[in-house]
């Protein structure tokens, strides 16, 4: 698996190809070479825990849910190695950075801003960069060698990547500093730069958010050197040789069309793709199947050749679907997986272990 | 009718023969019964142009966006974003622009943040104009006369288990009145294909493949029979279960084909 042998793993897709099930597998891979892998999931959605049982819908049932939350849960199974998986929880992954930059008392002041409570708990657009914060504490944590990171679907997905960049353009906002500035001497003057920029503000969102931000932004003084040095971090760390982007997709127009829509944003931060998963193919295509054995009945011969008919033709469709994309993606490309659907679907940590087997089997474009 | 894509690679035009949205929209389709099929995308970053210049404020919108204030106004506050969507969708809804809007919303986890952007901002701001456009957006959510999520899922176990929890979610948390459940991607039997008991997994030759091609459909016919009884029992709204279209590309014949399976769901009147 020399492709995917990376410190950090970026799954990115559109819904529904399976990429949380393929994170799984990376993770359980890893485990399998001896290796100690943690699986981390910024989906809101809940995936990870159903797709590696942990969240009681299994044999035990109900007693057997774990909660899963931003403390990675050792996950059993059998390899020499470790895996792990944890969930995003925003609020406690902010409450932890807080009281890193800022101490404790700082962090419950900046937690009782009701703005910031809004900000954190009901809007969309900060987790994706909790997430890459969490990302770097856990690339950094010595329980782990490898860290494998699920991210929500295609659009969310370049926002997690985005997020360390954006984070600090914020905190270096002009803007920012003016209305800051003047928060921090002692007679607190108000420039008159920062009064325009305010009123402005003011007549576009309303004075009382406008009023609310600055408080909070006040409330923020200090922690926000350690966010931009962190930010700038993480940032790297995405941007680095130490982390891989996995795209998942399946052999359907839509989901490819999603892949390199993502292509095409990775390449335009000057990241490239390690590989480029085509998930979910039918494993019919390109046959000739034997006649239909002598003592069938004609219904059923009727039936088994209809269906075989449905089945082979969607099954070479999608052939094609991936050989147009290898075309696509010329010579340059990321190591293009091809994985097939399974009889039964996975529901078992064993399921996942054997589908993890395709995984390996990627062919490089250059030999 | 109106079609709203919102993230703009849905690529809702192709089986049109169309390229790409735009903000301004398209006919789509005319049918002979004066119907017509209107489609266009939408963006946070042209929702905010637009609600500028609706406030009079489009000539400070370019130096807004030169100091980085929307910036800075969104990343403080990133329901914003959302919000405007949404008011840019309410305001449409209320010019009349369409007698039915159909939007393509976010996914699953996603949904549920977008929705809930109006309620979050309105917390965060007690007046001004971001209230005004909270609640307006508000109001129309929560008025079941006006607006109604459909979700959307596939007949497999974790999208089963993530619409009951989205379904249960959007009515407990956001107070938004919630439609038919759509399963697309049904697998449908083949009649005379099942002689009784699928052999399991292991049984069956794979070198006898129309044998091998029967036991996966069987088995995934199986499958979804088991998740489809599952949303009945789980959740207590209407279904409209759609066929899966043996195709890697959905071309305009093919959305006939659902939409005739959709209206005589709705014509059964989906109890």
């Amino acid at each position: 698996m020399t492709a995917l042998d990376l410190p950090v793993l970026v799954f990115l897709g559109g819904g529904g190809v399976g990429k949380t099930t393929l994170a799984a597998c990376a993770g359980i891979a890893a485990a399998q070479r001896g290796e100690r892998a943690v699986v981390l999931t910024i989906d809101p959605a809940r995936r990870l825990a159903s797709t590696l049982g942990l969240d009681g819908a299994g044999d035990g049932g109900p007693a057997d849910a774990v909660d899963l939350g931003n403390e990675p849960v050792l996950v059993e199974g059998p390899w020499p190695g470790e895996l792990w998986a944890a969930m995003l929880d925003p609020a406690a992954t902010l409450d932890t950075a807080l009281r890193r930059h800022g101490g404790d008392d700082q962090a419950e002041r900046i937690q009782t801003n009701p703005l910031f409570g809004t900000i954190v708990n009901t809007l969309s657009g900060s987790n994706e960069y909790l997430a890459a914060e969490r990302l770097h504490q856990l690339h950094h944590d010595e329980r782990f060698d490898r860290v494998v990171i699920d991210t929500p679907p295609a659009r969310h997905a370049i926002d997690f990547l985005d997020s360390p960049d954006r984070l600090s353009r914020f905190l270096n906002n002009r803007l920012y500093r003016l209305v800051l500035a003047p928060r921090q001497g002692l007679l607190r003057p108000v420039t008159s730069a920062a009064q325009l920029v305010m009123r402005t503000a003011a007549k576009l969102v309303g004075a009382d958010l406008v009023e609310n931000v600055i408080a909070l932004f006040a409330d923020l003084d200090g922690v926000e050197d350690g966010f931009r040095t962190r930010a700038e971090e993480t940032a790297e760390l995405l941007a680095g040789a130490d982390c891989g982007y996995v795209i998942v997709t399946s052999p359907r127009a839509e989901p490819i069309a999603e892949a390199t829509w993502i292509l095409d944003r990775l390449v335009g931060r000057e990241r490239s793709a390690t590989a480029v998963v085509v998930n979910r193919l039918l494993p019919f295509g390109r046959q000739q199947p034997s006649a239909v054995p002598a003592g069938v009945d004609y219904q059923r011969a009727k039936a088994l050749v209809a269906n075989w008919e449905e089945l082979a033709v969607l099954s070479s469709m999608e052939d094609e679907v991936v050989d147009a994309l290898i075309a696509e993606l010329g010579d340059d490309a990321p190591t293009l997986i091809t994985v097939t659907e399974r009889l039964i679907p996975a529901t078992s940590v064993d399921d996942l272990a054997e589908l993890a087997t395709d995984l390996d089997g990627g062919h490089d474009p250059d030999g | 009718m109106l079609l709203v894509e919102l993230e703009g690679r849905s690529n809702l035009a192709a089986p049109f023969g169309q390229p790409q949205l735009h903000y301004e929209s398209q006919l789509l389709e005319e049918s002979g019964g004066g119907g017509r099929l209107q489609a266009l995308r939408l963006t946070p970053d042209e929702a905010l142009r637009d609600y500028l210049s609706n406030s009079g404020l489009g000539a400070i919108s370019e130096r807004l966006s030169e100091t980085g204030t929307v910036d800075v106004v969104a990343t403080a506050a990133p329901g914003i974003r959302d919000l405007l969507v949404l008011g840019k969708i309410r305001q449409m809804e209320e010019a009349g622009v369409a007698d039915l809007i159909v939007v393509d919303a976010p996914a699953a986890g996603h949904a549920i943040t977008f929705l809930q952007s109006a309620a979050g901002l309105a917390a965060a701001a007690p007046s001004g104009p971001v209230r005004q456009q909270a609640d307006q957006v508000l109001a129309m959510l929560g008025d079941e006369e006006r607006c109604r999520v459909v979700l959307v899922t596939i007949p497999e176990e974790t999208p089963v288990t993530e619409v009951i929890e989205t379904a249960f979610e959007l009515e407990e948390k956001a107070g938004i009145s919630l439609g038919p459940v759509v399963v697309n991607n049904r697998w449908l039997p083949i009649e005379g294909l099942d002689d009784g008991d699928t052999p399991p997994p292991g049984a069956v030759d794979a070198d006898d493949l129309l044998e091998a091609a029967a036991q996966f459909r069987s088995l995934r016919v199986a499958a979804h029979e088991a998740e489809l009884e599952r949303l009945r029992r789980d959740l207590a709204l209407p279904l409209v279960e759609l066929p899966f279209l043996f195709t890697t590309r959905l071309k305009r014949a093919d959305l006939d084909t659902l939409a005739e399976h959709f209206r005589s769901r709705l014509d059964e009147g989906l109890s």
